[in-house]
């Protein structure tokens, strides 16, 4: 038999042959010694020659050729042939600095009373167009004010040790068939068994995707909807303090209390002129967001901060309504399932390859 | 919601029980491997007997005779002398048939 390894890192892949390279090549380049640690690519039904990049630098790749069933699905299968003490998730567009994995391992190798381990986003952006920076100066943020006390298991790049992640269920493959807020799920269950999960804010990643306007808006309604609508939003709040959701609605509810106070009082005021109080909301909601845009102003400059507002009043609005959308939903339709077919596969219970996704 | 029929649940025909599994043994100019190695491989893994393994060599290999002993069915797929490793694993990959493929690269020639 093959000894066992103290580190297996996985990566789930969809559609990457453009950065998968950079981000092996990155693990590659990783201070740990090179016979510590196996490199597992679970190719998620790629279309783009992503397999033949994995080749290049992995210990094994798995090829999922039906269809795509979200990282979850994957990693869970990189974990079915792991070596490792240890697994560490790296996403398909995450660069780790060289010290990254092997400081997160020494983290669990000099602390018992930590399972699971994350990393945050350094401060530069693969990408360097205005919508990329946004997204990675707000995410930032919340890693920033909540790393250490935060139950988060980041997607990014975060390590939890075999025997934790099996007890605790593994990924939730049944629920989360596209990618979005898995690892947020798992942390909240490690955390709930009693597991040490912490977000560090000194182990760095740099995150390669390039976002637009359309990508964030749809990131911030899936994540947004599915707080609402499956994971519970204040239980989630509580353990993932530092999601990007919660970043974006935590200001929303002092802004709508103040609000909903002026536009009592300006019910006194004889025919107040729409300017001003068009002028007056968006104070508001700029004064409510102050400790956000003094950090974006730290981290990217003034200019970035003010031409940022637009954006972030934009994502906020798309996240309240999400939100709205999602309680609506459970209520109408309850939680998130997957499709017909998996569900008739996983009753009749077939023992077939790819396996049927599992509940957990 | 979407829906799916059997034929995109199953598209490559036949459904099988388990998954395929290939071993891809890569050499390098001044590499090899021992036999044992790929053997420990074998044994490593519940269903050996349906392990593909492919072995890419760069230029002409050292010596293949002990491993093709070993190896029932070995595939021997040979490159360019001066082909690097990377692209001896991207060039195998592409003929292996396996759902779960490993990569095995041989340690330089001790001189």
């Amino acid at each position: 038999m093959l000894e066992p390894l103290p580190l297996s890192v996985i990566v789930s892949t969809h559609d990457s042959a453009l950065t998968l390279g950079e981000v092996l090549a990155a693990i590659r380049a990783s201070d740990l010694p090179s016979h510590s640690y196996e490199i597992i690519v679970v190719d998620d039904a790629s279309a783009d020659g992503t397999v033949a990049v994995a080749a290049r630098y992995a210990d094994t790749v798995v090829k999922i050729n039906a269809r795509r069933s979200g990282p979850a699905y994957a990693r869970n299968r990189g974990v079915e042939l792991a070596r490792g003490q240890a697994v560490a998730f790296v996403d398909d567009d995450v660069v780790v600095h060289p010290d990254t994995l092997s400081r997160m391992l020494g983290m669990l190798s000099e602390r018992a009373d930590i399972d699971a381990v994350s990393a945050s986003r350094d401060e530069n952006s693969g990408s360097t167009n205005f919508a990329s920076r946004y997204w990675n100066v707000l995410l930032r943020f919340g890693e920033e004010r909540h790393s250490g006390q935060c139950a988060q298991f980041a997607p990014g790049c975060g390590v939890v040790r075999r025997e934790a992640f099996h007890s605790a269920g593994a990924y939730d493959e049944w629920r989360f068939s596209r990618a979005c807020l898995e690892s947020v799920e798992l942390g909240e269950r490690l955390l709930r068994a009693g597991r040490g999960v912490i977000l560090s804010a000194d182990l760095k990643v740099t995150h390669l995707k390039r976002w637009d306007l359309g990508s964030i808006c749809r990131e911030v309604w899936r994540r947004s909807g599915l707080f609402a609508r499956s994971l519970g939003y204040l239980r989630m709040s509580a353990a993932a303090p530092s999601d990007v959701v919660f970043t974006l609605s935590r200001a929303l509810t002092p802004a709508v209390a103040l609000l909903g106070t002026l536009m009592l009082a300006a019910a006194f005021v004889p025919a107040p002129r729409m300017a001003a109080k068009g002028a007056l909301a968006l104070a508001i909601l700029l004064l409510t967001n102050m400790p956000m845009h003094r950090f974006y102003a730290r981290a990217q400059g003034f200019g970035f901060a003010i031409a940022s507002a637009p954006l972030h009043i934009l994502a906020q609005t798309v996240a309240a309504v999400a939100l709205c959308t999602g309680w609506i939903l459970r209520d109408v339709l309850g939680d998130v399932s997957p499709d017909a077919a998996t569900q008739a596969y996983s009753e009749v219970g077939l023992e077939i390859w790819p396996p049927v996704p599992r509940k957990l | 919601m979407s829906r799916i029929g059997v034929d995109d649940a199953f598209p490559q025909g036949t459904p099988r029980r388990t998954p395929r599994k290939s071993l891809i043994v890569v050499l390098p100019d001044n590499h090899v491997v021992p036999p044992d190695a790929v053997t420990d491989r074998f044994l490593s893994e519940a269903e050996s007997e349906e392990m593909d393994v492919i072995l890419a060599c760069a230029g002409h290999p050292a010596s293949i005779a002990p491993l093709q002993r070993r190896v029932r069915d070995l595939q021997v797929l040979l490159a360019p002398a001066g082909t690097s490793s990377e692209d001896l694993r991207e060039l195998a990959m592409l003929r292996a048939p396996g759902d779960i493929v490993r990569l095995l690269t041989g340690s330089p020639v001790q001189v």
